[in-house]
């Protein structure tokens, strides 16, 4: 659904990425991982236009895609590491909602405010909390609002870039459990960008390996431990 | 026997808000590997910076009492401190960026290391890169040139000169990724086995502190609220010990 | 969220000096607003009537600031320039934002190209010295005072629109609003609820502080004599008149002099006390 090919992104005579070829199926879970500065988030930026990608083409069902414009912008959704420097500080929660709902034109004008509330009611936030804005929020709110936000859109694709790097472990695993759901309800294709892949175990169909500029291992999650090949990928199954 | 770090009572406030740390006590052996977890904002780095005299205003010692090999410390000047810190006791911290000096290289940063630790042996330092796994290559870089695992491995090899009796860890893993985080807790516990110092390692992780420790402290809300094995953890009193534990072992699990 | 700057001695002093400052401003502004009003209240001689018998004469009951040099009341033209001095500064303000707001916006938001085009344009005007691109288009338009607006108003929005324009790149480079963008809003609201909020808050801030020099420039224009022409009452015009009664009657010179200074200082006032005030706040506070 999801076709990366010959993705490359150079920065001072640097490769970061080279010839990254990467596929994801309507509804699949990707986990990405590899050691921190691999390139990792700089891919999935490239893939929404926040990065420029000097070589290479991304096909989304089929046809070729702009990042960031068209039917890219909206199917192909982006969360932040850092949720709270991702929301405006002048909206809130629900507003923020809101303004995705009524940008893509889904639902009826009179429906979003209900449709909004909805959304974030079902991530875990109350009435009172959905009033307020992300200065007054803790960072696991503002990810659960950035997630809302993200969904409301209705995409084909969400990823999601190092969501477990900042959290302490309780909040990962409810992070990971509200991932689970939001995947269970509606069903969108995920690539999940983490160093760790401890949180992904629970999450992902399939594990990609990034190192030195190239993606070096890709399996079935359930194949990993068994029959990952790569000395990164054994690096982290011996951790398991 | 005498402990090489003792605490008692420390309690530590700013100004005539709810004190931040309360009534904390316990003992560190020499060469015991202890680690202490909480959550955030539970006063971990606080009981750290504590123990190093590192406390500024408004920030104070309202009660109790620090002891490094029966001395007391709390009220000892700065020039005293300056003596201790370091070949008593020495600290890294999560970011290391900010402990390196970013004007200089790393070859003078740890000469002056080896001049403060006393130490006439040239090979010292390049021994100590040696344990920690750097390219004497590194001598000549600067700070900025080094990633954050490389920085680490550097204030580790700086403790292997000083071989302090007691080295804290301050969260030292935290914001590097998992196969980094193994090899510097791997140089960690190398340092550790080869100058028998006392570790204190500070971290919200659990995972982290069992590869290092086998008695860890858990911190919740200024206050000790348990003292005991690591795998003896999900069977503690206190919640808060008793909810970390589990979340460790359910983010090991594939459930 | 002020607790913490409070707790911190010295700025909690920094934090009152500012408060200090801009409502010291305010009220110097509110109370010219007052004068100008004041006519409609207060009995004055009109402005312009002159009364050749007593002219150069000091201060006293009947003219409390003495007379000009034809007679006319001195305190009362004092007010009368009010709205002509501060008007026109204003006026001048306002031509400069009409212009530099829009031309920093779209430079700074379509970059590329467009962005480079504007800014080589803007760039040509700057690089004309201030006062002589108003001169030239005062010789060409014949001196008045809205000749001088306009001259003014033409070489000062260049530079006006190169702030606005490192704002906008500033601003629209936050994750927030590359978020926003991402998230479905179209660019016109981008702009104006994710962007024109970061700016307007220092833009205001050098909105006062321009005015002023934009009020000491339109004076400077009218002393020379290029700019409102007798016998409209504007200070800078009256302080042209008393070049030659220096002696003879020192108020005609002070009084104007002083207006102006204590117009300008209000603009600087409200302008620095602003920047305090903002430079302790955090955004949503706006």
């Amino acid at each position: 659904m999801l076709s990366i090919r010959g993705l490359s992104k150079h920065f001072y005579g640097v490769d970061v990425l080279n010839g990254i070829n990467l596929d994801i199926k309507a509804g699949e879970v990707v986990g990405l991982i590899g050691r921190s500065g691999a390139g990792k988030s700089t891919l999935a930026r490239c893939l929404v236009g926040l990065e420029t990608l000097d070589q290479g083409e991304i096909h989304l069902n089929g046809s070729p895609i702009e990042p960031g414009q068209g039917y890219a912008r909206q199917h192909i959704q982006y969360l932040w590491q850092d949720p709270t420097q991702a929301l405006s500080p002048y909206l809130t929660a629900r507003a923020a909602v809101i303004e995705t709902l009524s940008g893509f034109r889904i639902g009826t004008a009179n429906k979003r405010r209900s449709q909004a509330e909805e959304i974030l009611n079902d991530l875990g936030l109350d009435q009172a909390t959905i009033l307020r804005r992300p200065h007054s929020l803790s960072g696991g709110q503002c990810q659960r609002v950035a997630l809302a936000r993200a969904v409301a859109a209705e995409p084909e694709v969400l990823i999601l870039d190092e969501p477990f790097s900042s959290l302490d472990l309780a909040t990962q695993i409810s992070t990971i459990h509200l991932l689970r759901r939001v995947h269970a309800k509606r069903k969108p294709a995920m690539l999940i960008v983490s160093h760790d892949l401890a949180p992904l175990r629970q999450l992902a169909d399939r594990i990609a390996v990034l190192d030195d500029a190239h993606i070096v291992e890709d399996i079935a999650l359930d194949e990993f431990t068994a029959k990952a090949s790569h000395p990164l990928s054994r690096a982290y199954a011996g951790m398991l | 026997m005498v402990a090489a770090l003792s605490v008692r009572n420390l309690s530590i406030s700013a100004g005539r808000d709810a004190p931040l740390l309360s009534q904390l006590s316990f003992d560190l052996a020499a060469g015991e590997r202890v680690g202490l977890i909480g959550a955030s904002g539970c006063g971990k780095s606080l009981t750290a910076a504590a123990l190093c005299g590192l406390l500024r205003p408004p920030l104070q010692v309202t009660e109790g009492a620090v002891q490094l090999d029966n001395r007391e410390v709390l009220a000892l000047p700065p020039t005293e401190w300056r003596n201790i810190r370091g070949r008593q006791i020495f600290q890294i911290f999560q970011s290391p960026g900010t402990a390196l000096s970013p004007a200089r290289r790393i070859g003078p940063q740890l000469t002056e290391t080896a001049r403060i630790a006393r130490v006439v042996d040239v090979q010292t330092i390049t021994k100590a890169l040696d344990n920690v796994s750097l390219d004497q290559e590194v001598l000549k870089l600067f700070p900025y040139q080094l990633s954050g695992g490389m920085k680490q491995r550097v204030l580790i090899a700086m403790a292997l000169i000083l071989r302090p009796r007691i080295l804290i860890a301050d969260e030292p893993t935290t914001g590097l990724d998992v196969l980094t985080e193994r090899e510097i807790l791997a140089a960690i516990n190398d340092m550790v086995d080869e100058t028998g110092a006392a570790l204190l390692f500070i971290s919200h992780d659990l995972r982290a502190v069992r590869e290092v420790a086998n008695r860890t402290l858990v911190m919740q809300d200024g206050r000790l609220v348990e003292d005991t094995h690591v795998s003896d953890l999900d069977n503690s009193n206190a919640p808060a010990a008793k909810s970390l534990a589990e979340a460790a072992m359910k983010l090991g699990s594939t459930c | 969220m002020s607790n913490k700057s409070t707790s911190i001695p010295a700025l909690r002093l920094g934090f009152d000096v500012g408060r200090i400052g801009f409502f010291a401003g305010l009220m110097l502004l509110a109370l010219f607003a007052a004068l100008a009003l004041s006519g409609m209240i207060v009995d004055m001689p009109p402005p312009e009537k002159m009364d050749l018998l007593s002219r150069l004469a000091s201060p006293s009951v009947e003219h409390p600031l003495g007379t000009d040099h034809l007679g006319r009341d001195v305190l009362s033209r004092i007010v009368a320039a009010i709205p002509v001095s501060m008007g026109a500064a204003m006026s001048a303000m306002a031509a400069i934002l009409a212009i530099s707001l829009p031309w920093g916006l779209v430079a700074g938001l379509a970059g590329g190209r467009v962005d480079m085009v504007m800014m080589r344009l803007a760039d040509i005007i700057m690089a004309f010295p201030t006062l002589v691109l108003a001169l030239a288009i005062i010789g060409f338009m014949g001196a008045s005072l809205e000749a001088s607006i306009i001259g003014v108003a033409a070489a000062w929005w260049p530079s006006n629109a190169r702030l606005v324009r490192a704002l906008v790149l500033s601003a629209s480079a936050r994750d927030f609003v590359r978020g926003a963008r991402l998230g479905g809003a179209s660019r016109l609201r981008i702009v104006f609820r994710h962007i024109l909020p970061q700016i307007l808050p220092p833009l205001a801030v050098i909105i006062s502080l321009e005015t002023a020099s934009v009020l000491l420039a339109l004076s400077s224009l009218s002393f020379l004599g290029i700019g409102a022409q007798p016998p409209t009452p504007e200070w800078g015009a009256m302080l042209n008149e008393a070049r030659p009664f220096l002696v003879q009657a020192p108020h005609m010179l002070i009084v104007p002099g002083f207006a102006v200074t204590l117009s300008v200082l209000a603009f600087n006032l409200v302008g620095e006390g602003l920047r305090e005030l903002l430079d302790k706040r955090e955004p949503y506070e706006w």
